[in-house]
């Protein structure tokens, strides 16, 4: 397989999901993003790329508020999904985060089941009114995360038991199951080996027909393989953002022409 | 002669000893160096040290051991003197013909015991009297039966002595202290050429080539492998010194006896000696109402610290600003260091009355109570609670609060759904240690418990006054009178040595929960 295969580039939709303007993060006197403009659309993998540091993940965790919990970290400028300011006062942090979803670097199944893992964020949002219709939303969760053949006979079994991959995917799963609107992922696959990596992106690839996702990846061959859209980052600026096959072979900014052929990083 | 060679003395000579080595031995190996200090093996400071150090460690070790072995060698001895056919120890008729061998046995042996125990007092006793410069060794070689004058002339002179004294005790305690002062004199004497061995043989020893280095380190090392074991070694020489009195205790009272029996009662009766009809001890020295008192007020009190400390915990590691952490936490951990006996004022004088003031003296009649004891002994373990649940909860990866609140979930639906359940075995295992201590908790319970010397049944009452181990246990070796050929002070024994092992399993049960924890996210 060609690393830097860049086919099916069609972009699913044109409609902008998730909107940021003038974005700026700062941690305690470290200006960490730095003015940052991007268009997410529905139904479409938009890939994070730039060298460590670069602020890339950071501004992931704008998209839900998980900054919040970060007591030095403060985001200022207009961060809009569908049309509504995510960082008014008046949204509930709560609701947002069930609607954007998000899968970690580290696989973190909590200490529970399979079962109890994935039926987590049903369990909170009330989603289920009776355990069938609870079991019907595990099953298709974990179906849609590829896993389900692998752990239907031992739901019962502790998620923290599985391999890494089997736990990402779990993870995976667990996002999907309050069916988010967007689903973001930060370096998903950092911690796998390549086999167990090949199916989280085939499985992002699935993802999309439903969701929009936005992964942030060391990897530009994975930003190749699973995006239709590409930004890149460097020094806390967003430095160029446009189609996959567009920024990998015609950059329009020398940096960005550095980084994916080796040169900074 | 022998007043030179006791320990501090020797111990003092030993000490200049070595820091003079140290100086002796520097400058020779400066002297043997030949005025190049590099053509040394080790620095002429590591061949000072190594005289200094085999001058002292091996004297002073041998002293320490004497010291501690002296006392096992003479009680050893002193068995070795008394022979079964003593006067003192035969049973009479009657008894050889109306008890059980066995029952010949026990009390033959029991007897025997109270005649050495008699004599080693009887022999300390002389020694000090002697001592006091009340007589000569002439004079005390010249003693003879006139024994009933001479137990009231050591007792004037301020010496312990047990009750019954014979002619056969007066010679075996004599022997025995001839022994006592020639082991007392040896020892000293013999670490004392230890010293001046090791002082010599090492300055000889140094010249170009000899490695004090490595020595040195050796001698370090072998001090630290003594330092680590010196506390184990302690534990086990308590552990030793409440076996063998609850052994014999239980020997004679019966384990079932004491361990079922539900009544505390102590009635002075003498080892050996039962006092009722049919044999039996008119002291009644159960255990259950003790053990009662005790897990009745550890129960109060854990019920009061595990919900203040949890969510003492709770609250700083999940929602506490920095700034409040920073503050509330050490202040938690200074009431920490609150002296027991101040929280026991703080029960006696305060929360007493203010409980009694509230319930009414019907159900309240004292203002000592289980609920003032545990009450506050809760206050006292809330820290305790709090800081090691602060700890395991801190130990939850920060993941595990990401994922959580990633799905959308609540800081308390992150506490109660992924971090309780991920922390709840080290929380338990804190809990069970904090049970542990509220168990051998001594002196809250002293001042705000209650402090009857007789109980009998469990008191149900949570305002009425209990019981406890501990309480009895200070109760009766501070009290006045009793001797240790009492039955109830050999039950004072007793009752350390069960409560040793409950805390001890108490404790180990923690260790495996807090261990299988650990291995969850490792």
């Amino acid at each position: 397989m060609n690393d830097m295969q860049l086919t099916e580039r069609t972009v699913g939709s044109t409609e902008i999901k998730i909107s940021a303007r003038g974005c700026q993060v700062y941690y305690g006197s470290t200006h960490a993003i730095k003015d940052v403009d991007v268009d997410i659309n529905d139904k479409t993998v938009t890939a994070f790329i730039g060298p460590s540091g670069c602020g890339k993940s950071t501004f992931l965790r704008c998209l839900n508020r998980m900054n919040d919990t970060i007591d030095v970290a403060r985001v200022e400028g207009d961060i809009r999904l569908d049309g509504e300011d995510i960082y008014d006062p008046k949204v509930d942090v709560v609701q947002l985060r069930a609607k954007v979803g998000m899968v970690f670097q580290k696989p973190n199944p909590f200490p529970k089941s399979i079962y109890d893992n994935v039926a987590y964020g049903p369990r909170i949002h009330g989603l289920a009114s009776n355990k069938a219709e609870l079991d019907g939303i595990v099953e298709s969760s974990l179906k849609r995360a590829a896993i389900w053949n692998e752990v239907k006979d031992r739901l019962d079994a502790p998620g923290t038991g599985l391999s890494g991959g089997q736990q990402q995917r779990l993870c995976i799963a667990r996002a999907v199951a309050t069916s988010p609107e967007v689903l973001l992922m930060d370096e998903p696959c950092s911690a796998l080996d390549p086999i167990a990596t090949a199916q989280v992106e085939e499985l992002i690839d699935e993802l999309r027909e439903n969701f929009s996702v936005v992964i942030v990846t060391h990897s530009m061959q994975q930003a190749a393989r699973v995006s239709q859209k590409t930004a890149f980052f460097h020094l806390g600026n967003l430095v160029e953002f446009g189609d996959t096959g567009q920024i990998f072979t015609n950059p329009k900014d020398p940096r960005t022409e550095s980084y994916i052929t080796g040169r900074i990083g | 002669m022998s007043a030179i060679f006791n320990v501090p003395t020797v111990l003092l000579i030993v000490t200049v000893l070595a820091v003079a080595g140290y100086f002796l031995g520097r400058s020779r190996a400066i002297a043997a160096s030949g005025g190049d200090r590099r053509s040394l093996h080790s620095l002429p400071k590591q061949h000072g040290w190594h005289v200094a150090l085999a001058t002292f460690i091996p004297s002073v070790l041998l002293l320490l051991v004497w010291v501690f072995l002296s006392g096992l060698v003479s009680n050893i001895y002193v068995g070795s003197l008394v022979s079964d056919d003593l006067p003192d120890l035969r049973l009479t008729a009657e008894q050889r013909e109306t008890l059980t061998e066995e029952e010949q046995a026990i009390r033959l042996d029991s007897s025997r015991r109270l005649f050495i125990s008699g004599a080693q007092t009887l022999a300390t006793a002389i020694e000090g009297y002697v001592r006091n410069g009340s007589a000569t060794e002439a004079q005390v070689e010249a003693w003879r039966a006139d024994l009933a004058p001479l137990r009231e002339r050591l007792r004037a002179d301020g010496q312990v002595v047990s009750t019954t004294v014979s002619q056969g005790m007066l010679n075996v305690a004599r022997d025995l202290r001839t022994f006592r002062n020639r082991m007392a004199v040896a020892g000293p004497l013999i670490a004392l050429g230890l010293a001046v061995g090791g002082f010599a043989l090492s300055l000889m020893a140094i010249n170009r080539d000899f490695r004090a280095r490595i020595s040195v380190e050796r001698w370090i090392r072998g001090f630290l492998v003594f330092a680590s074991t010196m506390a184990i070694l302690t534990t086990v020489a308590i552990l030793a010194s409440i076996t063998l009195p609850s052994l014999t205790f239980f020997r004679e009272y019966g384990f079932f006896n004491f361990l079922f029996g539900l009544e505390w009662a102590p009635a002075g009766d003498t080892v050996g000696a039962p006092e009722g009809p049919n044999g039996e001890y008119e002291s009644a020295l159960g255990f259950l109402p003790l053990i009662w008192g005790t897990l009745y007020i550890a129960f109060v009190a854990l019920l009061v610290a595990v919900p203040l400390g949890l969510f003492a915990a709770i609250y700083l590691s999940e929602f506490a600003s920095p700034r409040v952490r920073s503050l509330v936490k050490p202040a938690l951990e200074i009431l920490a260091g609150v002296p027991t006996i101040v929280y026991g004022i703080f029960a006696l004088v305060t929360i007493g009355p203010f409980l009694q003031a509230v319930v009414g003296s019907t159900i309240m009649p004292n203002t000592v109570s289980v609920m003032t004891a545990g009450v506050v002994m809760g206050m006292m373990l809330v820290p305790f609670v709090s800081s090691l649940s602060d700890d395991v909860i801190n130990a939850v990866p920060q993941a595990m609060r990401d994922g959580s609140l990633g799905l959308g979930a609540t800081p308390s639906e992150t506490v109660t759904k992924v971090i309780l359940p991920a922390a709840l075995p080290g929380i338990v295992g804190a809990i069970v240690l904090a049970a542990s201590r509220a168990i051998g908790e001594t002196m809250i319970v002293v001042l705000a418990a209650g402090a009857l010397s007789n109980v009998t049944g469990l008191e149900a009452n949570p305002f009425g006054a209990v019981v406890t181990v501990t309480t009895r246990i200070v109760a009766v070796l501070t009290g006045e009178g009793s001797g240790f050929d009492s039955i109830d002070v050999l039950a004072i024994f007793a009752l350390a040595f069960t409560l040793f092992f409950i805390t001890l399993g108490l404790n180990l049960l923690a260790q495996r929960i807090v261990a299988k924890y650990r291995e969850q996210y490792e």
